[in-house]
């Protein structure tokens, strides 16, 4: 990662986005569809703290990881070559905290509406669907998923509150997917899955190199 | 009337420390408090930022540094905030839990009070030996730390904690059950803990017994300050503890030199888990099964402790055989039908490690408790009948001498 990315912001008054972003918080998923106003907080977007901000430019600290999450939430990025930003440490930060997941895909998709641990209504309590991405009609739910034994179990779950809702907005389209870590790509499940890593689901949902 | 405290957030005594040194501002040791006072309030003068030496400046602005997102509403990762959504609620109820234990607040239904080793707490320098003295009695006054004392009591000094299990005992009982739809099925109850609930107990008890100078983390970069709290409060204090070898210090090799007083146990109503909220595999038939049994294995478990603790405190040794022999007598209050009594409470007597009352097996088979415990906390909330029933039990044991 280059660390010397940044070209200044003199613009800014108060933190620039690839230090701190406001993001959805308690979200429902009826609110993302119907575009009605969301709850945020704000949300640092290094999971080091390896940031300072001095006349105007953001200082990256020695305790960075070069997980390159300021670099792709930088206002002021060059969309080319993008996917060259999408490592290791990036993929492991997104697993530990579903926030940076929001911030990631709320960087590369700017027009759509992302939103982590998003409530839906479940059988007999709220459940949470981890990242929704709605875009052009279309509400894309992904789970995270590292052991990918488990995802039976969440396709269950994820289908359970597809169709519900399904139901009610019969004009959205409702796609269910498990993001995994590149490294899992070539493990062959005994079921039928829809898995992709940071790169498939950023073509998935409309990106390009 | 402590619990099995199987969550991360009361971890860290001193983030209980700094919360409970707010709470005292607010309510002094004459106040009652709620769980909800508890929560950090940004409104609220005394809320425990003000306190707290472990916030971090994150690009000029204070925040726990405990939290995923230091910025969101949630303010403190131990008590999250009055802004917090409710599914954090557990936190809390963690944090006051953990203060329980340590006997640094008490317990009135849902209202607390600090106590006056809370206040002593509170009011001893965070530096000081005192403050690692008074936290030290207060994490051996709750039993489930000594019933891990005693697990690594049989290992060498230098120890591995990997593989300890020290949460609910499993019985593997099954009961016939009727499902809604009216069909019948055989089910394994569920009477024990799941893994990751084990994890989290370790990793709690570990932090602490580190903090007050119980054990020490081997191959840890350490400073050389003589107190516990001091030398290891970066290793204590991090996000998570990642070291599985630990060295006993003397305070724990000698613990068991005499019979220590163990007062706060887990009492009745924690002697099993929430069963109504039960999620494991299996579901609602499982749920449901359990539930049915849920006051047998109360029963069986509080007797068993409540015997054991009675024949300690007269310095007698307990007589397994004749203890389940008289709970035979009574089979519908403690077993399910086509179990083997014997098996089930064989499986059940490890419930006295984390009731804060293990016991050695002498040359005779008999069972030598090796503390007593606060009989009061552990009847606190036990149904009358069975309390009777446990009286009646060592009756009839008593009888049969």
């Amino acid at each position: 990662m280059d660390k010397n990315f940044c070209i200044g912001c003199p613009e800014v008054k108060d933190m620039p986005k690839c230090i701190i972003q406001n993001i959805p918080s308690n979200s429902y998923i009826e609110d993302i569809i119907e575009n009605s106003e969301l709850k945020y907080s704000e949300y640092f977007i290094c999971h080091k703290f390896a940031q300072g901000f001095e006349n105007n430019k953001l200082v990256i600290t020695p305790a960075c990881d070069d997980c390159g999450l300021c670099q792709i939430a930088c206002c002021k990025k060059t969309p080319a070559a993008i996917t060259s930003l999408f490592n290791r440490k990036l993929e492991s930060v997104l697993f530990r905290d579903l926030g940076k997941a929001s911030i990631l895909f709320q960087s590369l998709f700017p027009s759509a509406i992302v939103a982590s641990e998003v409530q839906v209504k479940g059988n007999f309590r709220t459940k949470r669907i981890d990242l929704v991405i709605f875009l052009n009609k279309t509400a894309y739910l992904i789970k995270l998923i590292k052991n990918l034994e488990k995802i039976p179990f969440y396709s269950r779950s994820y289908g359970e509150v597809i169709d519900t809702y399904n139901k009610l907005y019969p004009n959205i389209n409702f796609t269910y997917g498990n993001l995994i870590p590149t490294s899992k790509l070539n493990v062959k499940l005994p079921f039928d899955a829809q898995t992709y890593d940071l790169e498939q689901l950023f073509i998935k949902v409309g990106g390009n190199y | 009337m402590a619990l099995l405290l199987n969550r991360k957030y009361g971890s860290r005594l001193e983030c209980l420390y700094y919360i409970l040194t707010s709470c005292y501002k607010k309510y002094g040791v004459t106040k009652e408090f709620n769980l909800k006072d508890l929560k950090f309030d940004p409104n609220d003068a005394y809320n425990v930022h003000n306190y707290c030496n472990l916030l971090k400046n994150i690009v000029g602005r204070k925040c726990c540094p405990y939290l995923v997102n230091p910025l969101n509403l949630s303010k403190c990762y131990a008590t999250q905030s009055v802004d917090s959504d409710s599914t954090k609620s557990k936190a809390v109820s963690d944090i006051a839990g953990s203060l329980e234990a340590l006997g640094f607040v008490s317990r009135n239904k849902r209202k607390f009070k600090i106590s006056s080793e809370g206040e002593k707490w509170v009011n001893s320098d965070f530096y000081s030996s005192e403050w690692e003295a008074i936290a030290r009695k207060g994490v051996l006054s709750y039993g489930v730390t000594i019933g891990f004392l005693n697990k690594i009591a049989k290992l060498p000094t230098n120890f591995s904690y990997s593989g300890i299990y020290l949460s609910y005992p499993h019985t593997t009982e099954i009961v016939k059950y009727t499902d809604s739809s009216g069909n019948t099925v055989y089910i394994d109850i569920s009477t024990d803990s799941q893994r990751d609930s084990n994890t989290r107990t370790m990793s709690r008890l570990i932090g602490w017994c580190v903090t007050v100078g119980l054990i020490e983390p081997l191959d840890f970069p350490a400073n050389d300050s003589p107190l516990a709290h001091i030398k290891y409060r970066e290793f204590v204090n991090s996000e998570t503890l990642t070291v599985r070898n630990y060295k006993k210090t003397d305070h724990c090799i000698n613990l068991f030199n005499s019979k220590p007083y163990v007062s706060n146990p887990l009492s009745y109503s924690r002697l099993h888990k929430n069963v109504a909220s039960l999620r494991e595999n299996g579901g609602e038939d499982l749920r449901n099964a359990t539930l049915e049994y849920n006051n047998n294995i109360l029963n069986r478990r509080f007797v068993f402790v409540y015997a054991l603790n009675y024949y300690s405190k007269l310095n007698k040794s307990l007589d397994f055989e004749k203890l389940v022999a008289a709970m035979s007598e009574y089979s519908d209050e403690f077993f399910s039908e086509n179990n083997d009594p014997t098996t089930i409470m064989e499986s059940e007597s490890d419930i006295a490690d984390i009731a804060g009352i293990p016991f050695d097996i002498d040359d005779y088979g008999m069972l030598v408790p090796k503390t007593t415990i606060n009989n009061d906390v552990l009847i606190e909330d036990a149904p009358k009948e069975s309390i009777e029933l446990a009286k009646k039990i060592i009756e009839e044991m008593e009888v049969n001498q």
